[in-house]
């Protein structure tokens, strides 16, 4: 029994081991393809320009990740970015604080709403479609939030300070951003392999009646992954802002599809029970690869949506076949012991 | 724990909603121009006798908003100065969250639910919009289109909004007439535009292709167009992407979306060069009148939003005091465009309020017929 969970929890290691060469490696065809047709691709610039928007990326993806691991999904995640972002611009500029000081404030705030969507899925049954429902509705509240303070009229004239995140490379090459979300990758790395709670989320992402009867505390589970989710949306929405140099209520509106499609792409399953950090990383860094790709390739303006869909599909139509491949490995594995 | 946590919330929640519940009136941007008066601003307008209210006469009237958008700002402070010199109630002036003609139907039935007599609006929608204006029409409601045109045939009394073509034709000429000043003989111009769906892009791209297919043109393409720049992050990545790759190669810009426009300003500022390149932005947000002001861009196509409010509630009151709208009038009249350069900056404000002023000193005249009696 010992020996078939041990081969269970390498096999599994083996498979995101599999599934992150495999992200890595379509990066590298795609970056490459760019590259031959862009000599631009791999300038100093560039490479900035990518890191700066992959960061926000990832970041979104992560939010997502946190909570389909734990089974269930987050619409409201660039809601919530919005609108911490737009909290820190209503306190830097309506009410004079100081930006630290605003970025922590809002960042609670956004931990509040993830409590918020947390408690309220926790009471009304805690699956899939009620946390679908239940996030589409705070999305439209926080949406709405953003939109009485802002009036629709951005925040200008941020603070230096604020604006150096944004904008400053630490050795003229990495950009804070990109530190930013890899000690967010870190740190979530942290959580699921090594930290109880981490392996609790998972737990009950798998098996949510198991996880119950094995004495983890559903709800609490539920409500703090969703503060997690919140707080990293956050972080992504305010991080953007200061990329931005103003604050709009209009930040996060189109954070949807790749904050599933990153977590997806990267490994992550949708069911829940099984996520990859370094592979939603990736996930996100070929997303805006995509994004980047079709502005350096020039492609005809009619076709950029059509063709960045298909490139999405197609990175998780291949992702799946792998999974595929590597379980029917697993059960014929199985079925030898 | 979970009654702490729910303590927690509920104060923050309070923190957060108090203060966006505590006022009913929106705050104005910082950039909005305090109101001068037409005498102020050398227009006469003592032949108008629209002030007053008129004996029988109602003037409950609202004006309604496309959706959320930045542009719209100065409507409000246009209304308020209409009704104020007309000496008629304040307007109620909303908007629906999102672009939709659905919620924008829901606003106006609910307007009308409380007493509405006149209604001047930018359609969400160009096509479903015009339902609406007929059902409105039909209940005997004045509506006039602001900003935006419905498809017509409309029922609206007229649309007073910019002619995009032109204006965009005129920004894509003085870009090419720069070029030319600079010595050059072709040139390539890139277009960030807005959604490829919408009708002002597809008049916006026909007008940039139809300068740029005049013989004295010849030299000077249209070789880049980004499209859907018109929400900040799109725009952000894009451009982003747009200076990482090919800027070297770009001559001149024109920028048809708001955000766009706002996206690049922000860039110059932030490089502080225009990289050899003659752009010209739309409308005003701060970060394109600071790229102006800098001298890294070289105007911006500018509209009159300010008059989109003021001339809104004029019509509606000459409306209500009976006037109608002339047989031979148009029905798409051109608010007005001009390209505001560092020169024009100074009186950027003024020159808003006076586009408003001038037009509405003849408006009746050239217009409208008197009341029978």
């Amino acid at each position: 029994m010992k020996n078939s969970l041990k081969k269970q929890g390498a096999a599994e290691r083996n498979q995101q081991i599999s599934n992150t060469i495999g992200i890595l490696i379509v990066i590298i065809i795609l970056s490459v393809f760019v590259w031959t047709k862009s000599s631009n691709f791999f300038s100093r610039d560039n490479i900035i320009t990518l890191a700066r928007m992959c960061s926000v990326t990832i970041l979104v993806g992560y939010a997502q990740m946190v909570v389909i691991a734990g089974g269930g999904l987050n619409v409201s995640i660039g809601a919530i970015g919005g609108m911490s972002a737009v909290i820190v611009g209503a306190l830097i500029k309506r009410a004079g604080v100081p930006w630290g000081y605003a970025i922590i404030i809002a960042i609670l705030i956004g931990a509040v709403c993830g409590a918020f969507n947390g408690i309220l899925i926790t009471r009304l049954g805690a699956t899939g479609e009620i946390s679908w429902l239940v996030t589409l509705a705070t999305m439209s509240i926080f949406t709405g939030i953003s939109l009485t303070i802002t009036k629709a009229n951005p925040f200008y004239n941020l603070p230096k300070g604020y604006v150096w995140i944004g904008a400053h490379n630490v050795f003229g090459w990495i950009p804070v951003m990109i530190i930013i979300a890899v000690v967010v990758s870190v740190l979530l790395w942290y959580l699921f392999k090594y930290a109880s709670f981490g392996r609790q989320i998972l737990a009950v992402g798998s098996n949510q009646r198991a996880a119950e009867l094995s004495g983890v505390d559903v709800g609490r589970v539920m409500i703090f992954k969703h503060i997690f989710s919140a707080v990293i949306a956050a972080v992504a929405g305010i991080l953007f802002s200061t990329r931005l140099g103003s604050i709009g209520s209009d930040i996060g509106g189109d954070w949807m599809l790749f904050s599933f499609a990153a977590p997806l792409i990267g490994g992550t399953r949708m069911a829940g029970g099984r996520v990859n950090v370094a592979g939603a990383f990736l996930g996100g860094l070929l997303l805006t690869i995509v994004s980047n790709g079709v502005v350096h390739l020039q492609v005809n303006v009619y076709i950029v949506e059509l063709l960045e869909g298909i490139i999405i599909l197609l990175a998780v139509g291949l992702d799946r076949i792998r999974e595929m491949r590597e379980e029917r490995r697993e059960r014929l594995e199985r079925a030898a012991i | 724990m979970k009654r702490v946590l729910a303590l927690v919330l509920a104060v923050c929640m309070l923190v957060v909603f108090l203060p966006a519940c505590g006022s009913s009136t929106p705050q104005p941007a910082p950039e909005t121009p305090k109101a001068q008066t037409a005498e102020d601003l050398g227009v006469d307008l003592s032949k108008e006798v629209v002030g007053g209210q008129k004996e029988g006469a109602e003037y409950n009237f609202a004006i309604v908003y496309g959706g959320v958008h930045p542009f719209f700002d100065p409507w409000l402070f246009g209304a308020q100065q209409a009704a104020l010199d007309l000496g008629i109630p304040i307007p109620i002036v909303t908007s629906p969250q999102n672009w939709d003609q659905t919620e924008q139907n829901v606003i106006i039935d609910g307007l009308v639910a409380g007493g509405i007599n006149g209604i001047g609006m930018f359609p969400s929608d160009a096509v479903a919009g015009n339902e609406k204006i007929s059902e409105l029409v039909g209940m005997g409601i004045d509506v006039v289109t602001l900003g935006g045109s419905p498809a017509t045939p409309s029922d609206a009394t007229f649309c007073y909004a910019t002619d995009v073509g032109a204006s965009v034709a005129f920004a894509t000429q003085a870009i090419i007439d720069e070029l030319k000043a600079q010595g050059k003989t072709e040139g390539k111009l890139l277009h960030l535009c807005s959604s490829l769906a919408d009708t002002n892009t597809q008049k916006r791209q026909a007008a940039i292709n139809e300068v740029l297919a005049k013989p004295e043109n010849a030299g000077f393409v249209l070789e880049w167009e980004l499209a859907d720049t018109d929400a900040t992050e799109p725009a952000e990545e894009a451009i982003s992407a747009m200076y990482a790759s090919y800027i070297d190669q770009v001559d001149g810009i024109v920028c048809t979306g708001y955000v766009n426009a706002q996206v690049l300003g922000k860039t110059m500022n932030e490089r502080g060069t225009n990289d050899g390149v003659v752009a010209i932005g739309i409308d005003d947000s701060a970060d394109v009148l600071a790229a102006i002001d800098n001298g890294y861009m070289k105007g911006t196509m500018t509209q009159s939003a300010w008059a989109m409010g003021y001339v809104g509630i004029y019509a509606l009151k000459l409306l209500a005091d009976g006037y109608t709208i002339k047989p031979d009038a148009p029905f798409f009249i051109d608010s007005g465009y001009f390209l505001l350069t560092q020169e024009g900056l100074p009186a950027y404000a003024e020159s808003q309020q006076k586009m408003a002023y001038d037009f509405v000193s003849t408006m009746a005249d050239k217009y409208f017929n008197p009341p029978a009696n």
